[in-house]
């Protein structure tokens, strides 16, 4: 399954990583926005019982998104390992932080909402994991 | 934007403590701003309530059926926990908007919208599977 061509217009770097290679490390700062365009990697998150891995993420997905949304803070919210070798393109964040704040108030905090639910549903998943 | 066209007017609504707001299994369509006041997200299981989360001033609630396209019925219902006091917003308001924003953004919107919907199963099977060892309900 190739990326959809307009991403490609968004790529401003392509980033490549061996397996089980740290791309984003859960309370780090940073908000960059990433598409996976080869390969795969797994989110996961720390608990009182080690890493849990959250979910298995391919070509096409999105990932590191949750900070550039939430705009609270741009702390990493969890973390991405590369599951194999991985390519990775970075997204504009100029040019998507423009298209964000373009946006009415209402549909603004409707997107970051969204975010701030995959984030507090992240935790309440890996504290039901640790047990 | 919107020249021409008959746009819903934001509404202003009140609850008092313990009413419910939304109830899930309903075709509601309205999304809410919290203005005043507190909420719980829950899901009825038989008699028991399962505190989804719960919100305060300045939280948005509803937006899953928006971001489904209003085909699904609520996923959860809400409930006042004190008197509360919202901004309704109707989805029209938002929808005509949401088509026309840039096809990057929107696919970011679009796949944290699908991990987040993954990720409710995943918690929802994780709950059940914790009650069944434990006998406990978390959360």
């Amino acid at each position: 399954m190739a990326l959809k061509s307009f991403i490609y217009g968004h790529i401003v770097k392509e980033e490549v990583f061996p397996d089980q290679a740290t791309i984003i490390e859960e309370g780090k700062y940073g908000d960059w926005v990433y598409v996976v365009m080869e390969g795969r990697v797994k989110t996961k998150k720390r608990t009182s019982k080690g890493m849990f891995t959250i979910d298995t993420l391919g070509e096409g997905a999105v990932v590191g998104e949750v900070p550039f949304l939430k705009k609270t803070d741009k702390l990493r919210t969890a973390s991405i390992i590369a599951d194999g070798q991985v390519k990775l393109g970075v997204l504009d964040k100029d040019r998507l932080e423009k298209e964000y704040e373009e946006l009415s108030p209402q549909l603004k905090s409707l997107i970051r909402t969204i975010a701030i639910r995959l984030d507090e549903t992240t935790k309440r998943a890996s504290l039901l994991a640790a047990g | 934007m919107t020249e021409g066209k008959k746009i819903p007017p934001i509404v202003y609504l009140s609850y008092a403590k313990g009413e419910l707001i939304i109830k899930g299994g309903d075709y509601g369509i309205s999304i809410y701003k919290i203005l005043e006041g507190n909420v719980r997200i829950f899901r009825a299981q038989g008699q028991r309530k399962i505190t989804l989360a719960t919100l305060g001033r300045g939280e948005v609630f509803g937006e899953m059926t928006f971001f489904n396209f209003l085909l699904e019925p609520r996923s959860a219902s809400v409930e006042a926990i004190d008197d509360v006091q919202v901004e309704v917003w109707h989805p029209a308001l938002l929808a005509d908007e949401y088509k026309k924003i840039s096809p990057m953004l929107r696919y970011v919107v679009r796949h944290t919208l699908n991990r987040l919907l993954k990720l409710n199963k995943l918690v929802g099977d994780l709950a059940a599977e914790r009650r069944q060892t434990t006998g406990n309900l978390p959360g």
